[in-house]
């Protein structure tokens, strides 16, 4: 398995490679410096900043600085610290982009992650729940539900939500139950005041497409042949959905999954802005209406890994739960 | 183990009807069958005439929706099968009456290994703890002649061919020691070779345990082999039912004849082999009166306007009946 791994991911190098060179291609097209001073600027500001960020030197060039700088570490003020993080952001002047970034990490997993296995949990057990009932009254109640769900933009969720679950309940209750806005991770119970509600409203959100996607795999499970054997030998019928079926149905469950990791953490964007939450998605964001070239670069860069290593763990799980699988 | 000659089962004027767009398809359409403890009946039938179904029908397997039991009986040890309580019927299941099916490559969970598949079956019925249920399976896969039964217990079934698939099939089926059988067109999907190996092997297990066996073929060839009577289907309904022996000396149903005409090794030197012509109709719309007589070479006007029903064939056996107005002129064929 660890041989299997390792092949994945080395094989996976080249391609990141490949991506990183074309993304920062893209970040070439316009001169990332005009655009940042302004097309009144003069030549020595110009060629200060071109220098201080390498933009001089030819691209391979740079992409060697930068993709070398992704896996080295310098000794700075006798610490030692990771290379890539060293330039300086533009727009938050002389901070680090490494320190920049590394201050959304944990912000952002604080609310993508609960929200993914709440999701995810919460939606295979309707979608089983609605295929065990097929076509009776509790599947037409929760799939009815899923459509009404999902046919509500994420907006009026974000909206509704911090007006009828922060706003009004904290009238009510004469407290902060939960905050309309803002982070703080230093207070206990913080996760609770300040992540709980954004990871319900994007649970809600998500469920709809979840609990239909997960239905319909495990209805398709349930006209296989291996279905009828079961049956035949006379398991119980919890014992096929939740053995027979539920084994095979992970295959198509950690596709889905792994898929939506990525948009996951993108898609938290809108929560992080609408909540103040200074996560990853967020940090892009300003990184890019600030024209902050040196945070974009490495956050387009880190996003690429984060994509990449959702596509090994996807190849990971399947040897996991798929005996098909080869591992050679 | 039942007294040899007592009825194990007895199917009688079922109906397994299928709700579907274009109306009604009456998959089986009053089927009678009785089998004796021990014995093999085999079912013979073209592709679509409602085998299957009659199997699905017996264990209770009949997808619903769209497929209903609209009428009959099935009796087996003194129960009424379509009566009983969906519980009663699943304890019934791989314990007493089991069945294998046709397609070995699909027929078992591919995430599972076949150990663990076998061994669910004797911790169902029969209550064996896993370190138990394991050693049954061991044993059951040394039953059915598998190599080096102690490695293969841990094999996931795409690691074996569909010949072993197949037997491992037959083990799952067997490990409860059912007192029927039921092989649903088993060795269709098999070499010929192989298909030899399984038929052989239901035959032995049969004869060691006596265990009552509903052979399902589309293949008179694979009946002739291990069955002790034979019961030929048309169009959801029994048109013949005789002693081997007397089936293929005598066939009394012209249907029965074709199906021997379109069997290779059984044409006459210089015969041509033959197909039978036309075919089987539609389920949603059966020709009235005897439903073979659109293919049949002496069909006349009472075949159209009265259905024939199952009436005796003066034999010495005394066991053979067939539906057919013009039995008397099948010699002519
Ligand atoms: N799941 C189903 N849904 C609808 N109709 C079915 C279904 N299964 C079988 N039938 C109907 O029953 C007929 C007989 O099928 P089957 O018993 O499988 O034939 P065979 O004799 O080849 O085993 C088919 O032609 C079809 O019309
Ligand atoms: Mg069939």
């Amino acid at each position: 398995m660890w041989a299997y791994i390792l092949r994945r991911v080395l094989y996976n190098i080249p391609v990141y490679l490949g991506i990183i060179f074309l993304l920062m291609a893209a970040l070439r097209v316009n001169d990332p410096i005009w655009g940042y001073l302004g097309k009144n600027a003069s030549h020595e500001a110009y060629a200060a900043m071109e220098k201080s960020m390498g933009l001089d030197q030819p691209l391979l060039v740079q992409f060697w600085d930068f993709t070398s700088g992704l896996v080295t570490f310098e000794e700075v003020d006798g610490v030692s610290r990771w290379k890539a993080g060293l330039a300086e952001s533009w727009s938050d002047k002389g901070r680090p982009v490494g320190d920049l970034v590394g201050d959304a990490v944990w912000p952002s997993l604080s609310i993508t992650v609960p929200a993914l296995v709440l999701t995810s949990l919460i939606s295979i057990t309707i979608a089983i729940l609605s295929a065990y009932y097929r076509g009776r009254l509790p599947d037409k109640v929760m799939m009815v539900s899923a459509v009404l769900g999902m046919s509500i933009s994420f907006l009026v969720y974000i909206i509704f939500g911090q007006y009828w679950g922060a706003y009004v309940l904290n009238e009510r209750i004469g407290g902060e139950f939960f905050a309309i806005q803002g982070y703080k991770s230093d207070e206990p119970g913080w996760w609770v005041t300040y992540c709980l509600l954004p990871v319900l409203i994007s649970t809600i959100v998500t469920m709809g497409y979840d609990t239909r996607f997960y239905r319909a795999v495990m209805v398709e499970e349930t006209g296989r042949d291996y279905i009828t054997t079961a049956r035949a030998k006379g398991a119980t019928k919890r014992k096929i959905m939740f053995v027979h079926m539920l084994k095979n149905a992970m295959i198509p469950i950690i596709t889905r999954i792994m898929i939506t990791l990525p948009f996951l953490v993108m898609g938290s964007l809108l929560l992080e802005v609408y909540f103040g939450i200074p996560g990853m998605g967020r940090a892009l964001l300003q990184a890019i209406t600030t024209l902050d070239f040196p945070v974009a670069q490495l956050l387009v860069a880190l996003f690429a890994g984060l994509f990449l290593l959702t596509v090994i763990l996807t190849d990971v799980f399947y040897a996991l739960v798929d005996p098909r699988v080869r591992l050679q | 183990m039942g007294e040899p000659h007592e009825t194990l089962l007895e199917v009688r004027d079922l109906r397994t009807y299928f709700r579907g767009e274009e109306g009604v398809a009456k998959a089986v359409d009053g089927v009678s069958l009785t089998l004796r403890a021990g014995e093999t009946l085999g079912l013979v039938g073209e592709s679509g005439c409602g085998k299957s179904v009659t199997a699905l029908s017996i264990l209770g397997l009949v997808p619903n929706p769209p497929g209903y039991i609209a009428g009959g009986e099935i009796r087996f040890a003194g129960r009424d099968l379509t009566q009983v309580s969906a519980n009663e019927l699943r304890g019934l299941r791989g314990n007493d009456i089991a069945m294998i099916f046709q397609e070995p490559m699909t027929a078992l969970n591919p995430v599972l290994t076949v150990g663990e598949q076998i061994a669910e079956t004797v911790r169902l019925h029969r209550g064996l703890g896993r370190d138990a249920a394991r050693a049954r399976a061991i044993e059951m896969l040394a039953l059915v002649n598998i190599p080096s039964p102690e490695e293969r217990v841990d094999a996931y079934p795409h690691q074996l061919s569909g010949g072993m698939r197949q037997r491992v099939m037959i083990a799952m089926a067997m490990s409860c020691d059912p007192r029927l059988l039921i092989a649903d067109d088993p060795t269709t999907a098999l070499d010929v070779t192989v298909q030899a190996q399984i038929l052989e092997l239901i035959e032995t297990l049969q004869t060691e345990r006596g265990t009552g066996v509903l052979l399902i073929t589309h293949d008179l060839g694979v009946v002739a082999e291990v069955a002790d009577r034979v019961a030929v289907m048309y169009a959801g309904k029994i048109v013949e039912v005789a002693p081997v022996d007397e089936l293929y000396e005598r066939p009394a149903h012209p249907y029965t004849v074709g199906l021997f005409r379109s069997l290779p090794d059984l044409a006459q030197h210089g015969e041509r082999l033959h197909a039978i012509e036309g075919s089987v109709p539609s389920a949603f719309r059966y020709p009235t009166g005897c439903r073979y007589r659109t293919r049949c070479p002496l069909a006349s006007e009472l075949c159209a306007s009265s259905e024939p029903p199952l009436a005796s064939v003066a034999t010495a056996s005394g066991a053979h009946t067939v539906a057919c107005h013009h039995a008397d002129r099948v010699g002519e064929l």
